[in-house]
């Protein structure tokens, strides 16, 4: 991990004096883990990788500004965060429904962010996708900050220490937070965790 | 409510140094780090042996659960990037700095421009040029007390002359007395007598 920030703070030094190739390869690692993020707080793909888009070009502008004190990804997904935080603020101001999001209530939305399952028969793959809505509809139910914290924590491997400078909570809330909210999972997804529905795609 | 009954030096490796008393049944430590998937199998097994060992209750069911929580999120896909989303991104960063390019040439182009650029640049001249007003500022006023001083004084300069002069009684005949006066300068003969007449009428 600390191999990975120092690789990291390295390619935002070359940024910072220019050096396009260095954000280009910033961004291709790490765009996933912004959408990711972004996703689960605004369910909306279209609008998720505009916002992506935002948080690196961002990024790039705030470049002259980053110190090597501070370690990138807490950088990066502070400013993620920040920029989904202005979003729902802005939407909450001004409400409006998206075509995508009017589509997904038909039936098919998110269909595209499904892996690939053809190896699996159908029954499985019914299945499958039943507990993928599941899991995102438990996720996206938690409030704003437990998610973030989780998200941070279980998919983006963050330090506890890292996690509480993005949320910007003293440590003990932060791991307060996870484990609040990993209990609001367990109970809403409780038998799924026993039903080891998940061993099948491991093998 | 039980408590985990970790010994320091069985679980040293975990970090684990003393039992837990806040009412759950895992060791904070434990906790935080299977929370990360940090557990390795070995250590996993460990702990598991020493707490059967101790004849402990469910410790084991509740590291599946949150082991099976870890799977959950971590394989519960998140949404794919498209393929062009990096190009989109370097092409929007190129639009930023030619943008950025355009302002700056904005800003350095005339004498204002220059100052602008100047006074954004740096705080030694940001501080010169709010001392430039201040001293502008206070100079003004200074002036302008000064300027209202002299028109009070040239004012009251004014009064007292008026205040000087003789009652306005004497001041009805002061052309008549005039015209004495030029009359008496001018000439003694006959024609002043009729100017002297004339004035008097």
């Amino acid at each position: 991990m600390s191999e990975r920030s120092d690789e990291d703070a390295e390619l935002m030094l070359r940024v910072k004096r220019g050096d396009l190739e260095a954000f280009e390869a910033l961004v291709a690692k790490y765009q996933q883990a912004v959408m990711n993020l972004i996703y689960r707080t605004l369910p909306d793909a279209t609008e998720a990788e505009d916002l992506a888009q935002a948080v690196f070009v961002q990024v790039y502008k705030s470049a002259h500004r980053y110190e090597v004190s501070a370690k990138f990804t807490t950088w990066l997904f502070t400013i993620a965060r920040n920029l989904c935080l202005n979003e729902i603020r802005r939407r909450s101001r001004h409400p409006a429904e998206s075509l995508e999001a009017s589509v997904g209530i038909e039936g098919d939305e998110g269909v595209r962010q499904y892996r690939d399952v053809k190896t699996y028969g159908p029954e499985e793959v019914a299945l499958q996708t039943e507990l993928e809505e599941k899991v995102r509809e438990a996720i996206g139910g938690l409030p704003e900050t437990q998610r973030t914290a989780l998200l941070l924590c279980c998919e983006n491997e963050l330090s506890y220490e890292d996690i509480s400078g993005v949320i910007g909570c003293s440590l003990s809330a932060t791991k307060s937070l996870i484990h609040r909210a990993r209990e609001a999972l367990k109970l809403r997804l409780k038998p799924y965790l026993k039903s080891g529905v998940w061993a099948g795609r491991e093998a | 409510m039980r408590k985990a009954r970790f010994v320091a030096n069985d679980l040293g490796t975990l970090g684990m140094k003393q039992q837990n008393d806040t009412g759950g049944a895992m060791n904070q430590e434990l906790l935080e780090r299977l929370w990360r998937g940090d557990l390795t199998g070995s250590e996993r097994a460990r702990v598991l042996s020493e707490e059967s060992v101790r004849g402990g209750g469910d410790l084991q069911g509740q590291i599946e659960e949150e082991e099976a929580l870890n799977r959950l999120i971590s394989q519960n896909p998140g949404c794919p990037v498209s393929t062009n989303f990096t190009s989109r991104v370097m092409e929007a960063v190129r639009l930023e700095q030619a943008r950025a390019r355009r302002e700056a040439r904005r800003g350095e182009k005339g004498l204002w421009g220059g100052i602008g650029a100047w006074l954004r640049g740096s705080w030694v001249a940001q501080v010169l040029a709010t001392g430039l007003v201040v001293v502008f500022g206070v100079g003004s006023m200074v002036g302008l007390r000064t300027y209202e001083r002299r028109q009070l004084a040239r004012s009251l300069e004014v009064v007292r002359d008026v205040a000087a002069l003789s009652e306005l009684e004497l001041l009805r005949d002061f052309e008549t007395i005039q015209q004495l006066g030029r009359v008496v300068e001018s000439s003694s003969s006959m024609e002043s007598d009729a100017a002297l007449l004339a004035a008097l009428q």
